[in-house]
């Protein structure tokens, strides 16, 4: 039977070195196309008083600055990246782009 | 280096200014046994030119609010000494101006107390500074009459405010709780939806026209946020009127926080 020895490794010290070269991976989104990303929509908002936020209960409203029928924005990671109708698709909510860049 | 404040002082608080100083004279001056029944006061902001032209060998005097000069002519110095003392003769000179120094001094520290601290050191002869000469930088002079003996006291902005402080700070604004400045304070709040997941490729082709489904229900709870930060509380999308309003349902605790 063979023996072998158990020891902890030792690593290299990485340095640090300011690269010349050309970046090792290409800019190619399509790579990344099988990443999921989190998606929201921003339906309005409301300016209220500290003491009226502290105050709100269960079943109280908040009146958005938005009308019925204003576009909503959709986010990625907080930056607005389209604009569309909010709508319901079966019993779900559902989102008809009308500007995307 | 003293800071140097410009601007004129106020008719208001000038006539203010004026009558403190001139109280203080006169307090000064019976103190002193100098007599002043047919004294007459007149005040006047300070050009550059009459400082020049009237003020030559003033006594300064630097207190930690401000600095004073005082003049009372090429000799008076002397002369306010020599009324004290009784003294008449040439001999005596120095005995007069030093009392007469010593006068000026007194009169130096009462205005400086009444700012609110002592004059550093005593008052000498120097060279008036362009804080005690130039109106524009906010210097004020009272000139009075004290019998026959004609006195100037000039005083530098600093000074000035200290004796004379504007409305607004002499009064000061009554202080409130924070938490009830901050009671009416605005803040923003918006509602937005966890709309769902999609893969970059989906969302590459994305195009308008074209509807893109959330994974979330019609009847599935919405978050609302502080300033764009956290999540407080939920609620359910409905109408006000023309305007999308939200019913709230729950408040967020940080045991259960929404991303």
């Amino acid at each position: 039977m063979t023996e072998v020895v158990a020891a902890p490794i030792e690593l290299e010290e990485a340095a640090f070195q300011a690269h010349t070269s050309e970046p090792l991976i290409k800019r190619n989104l399509a790579m990344l196309g099988h990443v999921n990303v989190k998606l929201d929509v921003v339906l309005g908002s409301a300016q209220i008083n500290v003491d009226r936020l502290f105050a709100l209960g269960k079943g109280d409203c908040i009146e958005l600055d938005a009308d019925l029928d204003a576009p909503v924005t959709l986010q990625l990671d907080g930056k607005p990246i389209a604009r569309g109708q909010l709508m319901a698709v079966g019993d779900s909510f559902g989102l008809k782009i009308v500007e995307i860049l | 280096m003293d800071e140097v404040r410009f601007g004129w002082i106020g008719q208001t608080r000038r006539a203010a200014l004026e009558g403190l100083l001139a109280g203080l004279l006169e307090e000064w001056s019976r103190e002193w046994w100098l007599g002043h029944a047919s004294s007459q006061f007149s005040s006047d902001a300070v050009t550059e030119l009459d400082a020049q032209a009237r003020l030559q060998g003033a006594f300064i005097s630097v207190g930690p609010h401000g600095a004073l000069a005082i003049h009372v002519g090429t000799r008076a110095t002397e002369a306010i000494g020599r009324h004290l003392a009784l003294v008449v003769s040439d001999d005596d000179a120095a005995l007069a101006a030093s009392l007469g120094e010593q006068a000026l001094n007194d009169l130096a520290a009462s205005i400086h107390r009444r700012a609110g601290a002592a004059p550093v050191g005593g008052a000498s002869k120097q060279a008036l500074p362009a804080s005690l000469t130039q109106a524009r930088h906010g210097a004020f002079a009272v000139q009075a009459s004290l019998g026959r003996l004609p006195l100037t006291v000039l005083i530098d902005r600093r000074l000035g405010e200290r004796l004379v402080p504007p409305a607004s700070a002499a009064v000061g604004s009554a202080l409130v709780p924070r938490r009830e400045a901050l009671s009416q304070a605005a803040v923003q709040v918006s509602a937005t939806m966890a709309f769902g997941q999609v893969d970059l490729a989906q969302l590459a082709d994305l195009a308008v026209g074209e509807v893109l489904v959330a994974d979330r229900k019609l009847e599935d709870p919405l978050h609302i946020h502080v300033e764009g930060r956290g999540v407080v509380a939920t609620g359910y999308l409905r109408r006000s009127g023309t305007q999308r309003a939200i019913v709230l349902d729950g408040a967020i605790t940080r045991e259960h926080h929404y991303d």
